[in-house]
């Protein structure tokens, strides 16, 4: 017989990988959710069918990464059926995507291109980010990707894009601190000012990952790789935010390199421990269980 | 000064073959110059697409060696940017593209191992559909006599090939080496494959013989069961085409059945 699983309130979610399908279930990992990239899951088979078993015990969020809401183009009308078709079977607590763009006419990069951040882009991405809220009949986060060039053209700050992003079309932000960390040592800016000019009432989610360090011809650049542990400045950034926003949903991505679950679940509850230290320190901080205290 | 939709032309220009000096000057290149900046972009697109190929076509890359098939990765991807947001849908053509390489002139059998990876990778991504069970199968197909059209689930593939492609992707991946896989690949092999999913999601294959797989084929194209049976029949006297369909029952490949009205029979029913 199954035995429910009974999730801590305010627990960590993780990255899920198919590498670690069987030591999910031996193993019953107490996090609070998975995340799936929606592009993994739009078809049937094992994948589908891992995941419909996956979520009787664990709170699914789907992650896409090629809706391309940064391009001139209009979402791609059978990439948004399938996300709806996911959306409809596994009824995650979350659905995000990416601020950048991946389609130039028919061509798709698999990838997370920067946008120059103008007047012109805000209103495509808009534009792009309430056909999909409309389609799904719901509200959508957008991620701050990582950056490795930003544009001279550019007229806003990421975090005032962001934030206007969401007053407009009332979207929500995956604030992920790896990506801030990584985009102001790559194009210049302070990581703890640009979290902080960021409205966090508008953060439904943070994302905590590893990048690695890019040398050559004594320039370096850092790669958001996803390939370790979280990076100690990325932690400071998470300890600067939480108290703000206690009861935010927190995952944490590991998607090259990938460990053994228990690395990734142990990544998870460092999370869980600093929340709850920087919780215990901030006594008037109310903490509600929010959609992570799911019990199956 | 570039706009908005300029930028985007000029990123897919210096992501497929190289920036425009427009776009190396719209970006910031104080500490890190802008091409090298650009590089990450299009390393990670070279990058991610090339192991998305190996991950679709391991025998493939097997046969050809690494290298070899790294160098063809690398000039596959140049030149064909995804359609498809999805990267595990990348890469259809690249049977195609291997057809057409004179040194793979010798090893015709290749190509074929590509063509079959890439209806693997098809199958494993083809949406989930509710199977007929048999009771209902065997109750409508005696009620109409066999004037019945089957509908395959999404995930079948019937697959035909002049060389034992399934025997020698499946030697190559368990690392037989050109000696394993030699006494198939010395001449031809007509092979008639039926693929599916198996319980688990995962793609597997079963070898059908010409009278079942011609049966098949018509079921597929919307032919009546009567139709299908009777080209059994042509080829095999006693062809036992009930044991074919109560597997593809048993195993959930089948997802709809529908009656033949009296005004389409002649149609479905074609000789």
């Amino acid at each position: 017989m199954r035995t429910s699983q009974v999730i801590p309130p305010l627990s960590s979610g993780i990255g899920y990988r198919a590498t670690h399908r069987v030591a999910m279930h031996e193993l019953r990992p107490t996090v609070g959710f998975l995340e799936v990239h929606a592009e993994n899951i739009m078809g049937g088979g094992r994948r589908r069918a891992d995941l419909l078993r996956l979520r009787r015990d664990w709170p699914v969020s789907i992650h896409g990464v090629g809706l391309s809401l940064g391009s001139a183009e209009y979402p791609d009308e059978d990439h948004l059926k399938r996300l709806a078709r996911a959306v409809a079977d596994f009824h995650p607590i979350l659905v995000s995507e990416h601020l950048s763009f991946a389609r130039v006419g028919d061509d798709y990069f698999n990838d997370l291109l920067p946008l120059p951040m103008t007047r012109q882009a805000f209103r495509v991405v808009c534009r792009n980010v309430e056909v999909v809220q409309e389609r799904l009949g719901r509200r959508i986060l957008i991620e701050n990707p990582a950056r490795y060039l930003s544009y001279t053209c550019s007229t806003y700050s990421e975090p005032e894009f962001l934030n206007e992003l969401v007053e407009h079309t009332g979207c929500g932000v995956l604030l992920d601190l790896n990506n801030v960390y990584v985009t102001c040592e790559n194009v210049g800016g302070d990581a703890l000012a640009w979290c902080d000019a960021l409205n966090m009432k508008g953060v439904g989610e943070i994302h905590l990952a590893g990048h690695t360090r890019v040398d050559a011809n004594g320039e370096t650049l850092l790669v958001d790789d996803h390939g370790s542990a979280v990076a100690e400045p990325v932690w400071r950034l998470f300890e600067h935010l939480i108290g703000k926003r206690p009861t935010v949903p927190v995952l944490v991505e590991w998607d090259s390199r990938i460990p053994e679950l228990e690395v990734l679940v142990a990544e998870a509850k460092k999370a869980d421990e600093r929340r709850a230290r920087i919780i215990s320190e901030r006594p008037r901080a109310t903490v509600g269980g929010g959609c992570l205290a799911y019990v199956s | 000064m570039l706009t908005f939709l300029e930028i985007q032309k000029e990123m897919h220009e210096a992501i497929l073959a190289a920036p425009s000096r427009a776009l190396l000057e719209a970006i910031e290149s104080d500490r890190i110059p802008a091409r090298r900046r650009l590089n990450v972009y299009r390393n990670h697109y070279r990058k991610s697409l090339a192991m998305g190929l190996a991950d679709v076509y391991p025998a493939t890359r097997e046969l050809l060696g690494e290298r070899y098939f790294e160098a063809l990765a690398g000039f596959y991807v140049a030149v064909r940017p995804p359609r498809d947001p999805r990267i595990c849908r990348y890469g259809h053509d690249l049977p195609r593209f291997l057809s057409g390489r004179e040194e793979l002139e010798d090893s015709p059998y290749v190509t074929e191992v590509a063509r079959l990876e890439w209806a693997i990778a098809e199958l494993g991504d083809a949406p989930d559909a509710t199977a007929v069970d048999w009771n209902e199968f065997q109750r409508m197909s005696e009620w109409l006599d066999g004037a019945v059209r089957i509908r395959f689930a999404p995930s079948v593939i019937l697959f035909d090939s002049e060389w034992p492609v399934h025997l020698i992707r499946a030697r190559t991946l368990a690392d037989m080496g050109a000696e394993g896989i030699a006494p198939l690949v010395e001449t031809p092999a007509p092979t008639l494959l039926l693929l599916h999913r198996d319980g688990d999601g995962d793609a597997c294959e079963m070898a059908v013989d010409e009278a079942g797989f011609t049966a098949l084929q018509l079921l597929r194209a919307g032919r009546s069961l009567n139709r299908a049976s009777r080209a059994a029949l042509a080829r095999i006297p006693d062809y036992p085409l009930s044991d074919l369909l109560q597997f593809l029952l048993e195993a959930g490949l089948v997802a709809g059945l529908s009656p033949i009205d009296a005004s389409q029979r002649d149609v479905a029913e074609e000789k």
